[in-house]
């Protein structure tokens, strides 16, 4: 009994390995596609991208199997920098929402955001990924001074993003994750 | 013990003894991942995969299983190809995979699939048990497709992402939410009483 | 991730209930719900049980990313339920014979909650250190068995009202659990 036990979980561990092993470089290969195709709407002027992430204050190539946020430098095709795609993630209304946002060379604008994964209530929270009037927040976010959210219909500077109608928590959010990861990458960015 | 012929397996699966309907099983997929009719017709297809593939192995083994182990030995098989499944999907379409999340994981612990095992496939031969198994899914696909399909109509005005009720529609957000899970649900049972009491 | 342990188990308890919004324990919330005093015995069983799995899940989850084999991640947390399962029905036995007279039936049928399972497989996905995966269990155990209460008291309630016979049983109950879960949502100001 033990026995038949024992060799059933054996087989089946086998099975599910040689499964893996078929479907992971598939696998592999369609989220290195995806993510390239949202770096491109991101970065648009940038051909390659190179990636990095940070480590005690310096930006160091990533690990093959590491989990940190990275950070991508835009180069066009004479290898000229022209601007970064930060990684970023946070809480959002239920689970956590992980995104990419674009900056200028010098860090002095945000001009580009995608939102990567995110479980947002369908209809309310996920506007945050197509509502038009949002997103048009982050195609010149001006960075000279802290970000703020607003109420909807109160953005007067271009530092402000304006927030959702029934989307409080998720657009909250959004600032919220936006915030952070600035505070982290923008010094680096401007080295 | 004597086989029902195919025909009856599927008007049992898919009406008169409709897994979901009827039994009231296989509520928690019926209920989270209906919110649109794509993640309603992945989610369906994924669990009839499962069903009909761990009806098979499990009535294959029927004889050399020991009753004390029985649910054991399901689960593990069951387990096997909802993680079979869910590799497939994501190689399939990333897409699909982001919106079901957790919840093809999940599939283990659907009692359709154990209840199937256990209550037809161990004791039939593979090809009655498959049969069953794929009316039972059908019945499973067919009521969360009802699901999807008024959700996203009424919460969204699109079918399949193709808006169908015009520009000047309103959504009733309140459809996609959990909340109007419970609602729809509730409403199809209803309807289905009330159909079956007419038909009586 | 960073959240304070308070916020997981309100998120857990409250905003995101695992009945009224993620949907997990459907099976026990419209069968078990007739009675108030079998509800408490089931949300207590459930809730022990679920300390246990996340605990054991997060032992597991260490172990199968030490070793790279993060593809044997569902079948071993669905046999280490099983087994945590058992353990606590043989633990119970021996420590308390009044708690596993109440209990007992409950046990067993707890293997295929999905309730469970959704614990082990959320901590995993959100990447939620020991304390953080316990404070979310906890959440979650004391949010099902708030939610089992509330629609517990409501059904004893409804004996005594006289609804279309339509609606009778199990459809009165999602649609009861329906308005529940849209009271729900209210807590999404609490801790977000």
């Amino acid at each position: 009994m033990v026995a038949l036990l024992v060799g059933l979980t054996t087989l089946c561990g086998l099975l599910l390995l040689l499964a893996h092993a078929w479907s992971a470089p598939i696998i592999q290969q369609k989220q290195e596609a995806a993510l390239r195709s949202a770096l491109v709407r991101v970065l648009p002027q940038a051909k390659t991208f190179a990636t990095w992430t940070e480590q005690g204050g310096q930006l160091v190539p990533p690990l093959a199997t590491g989990k940190d946020l990275r950070l991508f430098e835009g180069l066009d095709n004479q290898g000229q920098r022209v601007g970064w795609v930060i990684e970023a993630q946070g809480a959002g209304y239920q689970e956590p929402i992980r995104l990419l946002f674009g900056l200028d060379v010098q860090g002095q604008q945000l001009n580009g955001f995608e939102v990567l994964d995110s479980k947002e209530t369908p209809g309310l929270g996920d506007r945050i990924e197509k509502d038009p009037s949002f997103l048009a927040n982050f195609k010149a976010l001006d960075l000279s001074q802290p970000i703020r959210l607003v109420k909807p219909g109160h953005k007067t500077k271009p530092s402000q993003i304006e927030g959702i109608t029934g989307a409080t928590v998720s657009s909250q959010a959004v600032a919220h994750i936006i915030q952070r990861a600035l505070a982290s990458r923008l010094p680096l960015v401007k080295q | 013990m004597k086989e029902p012929t195919a025909q009856e397996s599927f008007r049992q699966g898919l009406w008169t003894k409709n897994p979901v309907l009827v039994q009231l099983l296989g509520m928690c997929p019926v209920l989270a991942v209906s919110n649109s009719v794509a993640n309603a017709l992945a989610m369906g297809l994924a669990t009839s995969f499962v069903l009909v593939a761990s009806a098979l192995m499990v009535s294959w083994i029927r004889h050399w299983v020991p009753p004390s182990v029985r649910i054991a030995v399901f689960i593990l098989i069951i387990a096997t190809f909802v993680s079979l499944a869910e590799m497939l999907i994501q190689a399939v379409s990333l897409e699909v995979h982001k919106a079901l999340g957790p919840f093809i994981s999940l599939i283990v612990v659907n009692c359709i699939i154990l209840g199937q095992a256990e209550s037809f496939a161990s004791k039939h031969p593979p090809l009655p048990s498959v049969i069953d198994a794929f009316s039972r899914g059908s019945g499973f696909t067919l009521a969360i497709l009802a699901m999807g399909a008024i959700r996203e109509l009424l919460g969204k005005g699109s079918l399949l992402g193709y808006n169908v009720l015009g520009e000047h529609f309103l959504p009733w957000v309140v459809f996609l939410l959990p909340g109007g899970g419970f609602f729809v649900l509730g409403f199809l049972l209803m309807l289905y009483h009330r159909y079956q009491r007419e038909a009586r | 991730m960073n959240e304070g342990l308070a916020a997981i188990f309100l998120g857990s308890f409250l905003v995101n209930n695992f009945v009224l919004a993620y949907f997990l324990g459907i099976c026990p919330f419209l069968g078990v719900s007739g009675r108030m005093d079998t509800a408490v015995r089931m949300g207590l069983a459930v809730s022990l049980v679920m300390l246990v799995a996340s605990m054991s899940a997060y032992g597991i989850n260490q172990l199968l990313q030490a070793l790279d084999l993060e593809v044997l991640r569902l079948i071993s947390f669905v046999l280490v339920i099983a087994t945590a399962v058992q353990l606590v029905e043989l633990f119970v036995k021996k420590t308390s014979r009044p708690l596993f007279d109440a209990l007992g039936i409950f046990l067993p049928l707890i293997t295929t909650n999905c309730a469970i399972l959704g614990v082990a497989l959320f901590q995993t996905s959100r990447d939620y250190d020991f304390l953080q995966s316990l404070a979310f269990a906890a959440g979650a155990g004391a949010g099902f068995t708030l939610a089992l209460l509330l629609m517990a008291g409501l059904r004893e309630e409804l004996k005594w009202s006289n609804p279309p016979d339509l609606t009778q049983g199990t459809a009165l109950t999602l649609m009861v659990g329906g308005i529940l879960s849209m009271a729900f949502m209210g807590f999404a100001g609490l801790g977000g």
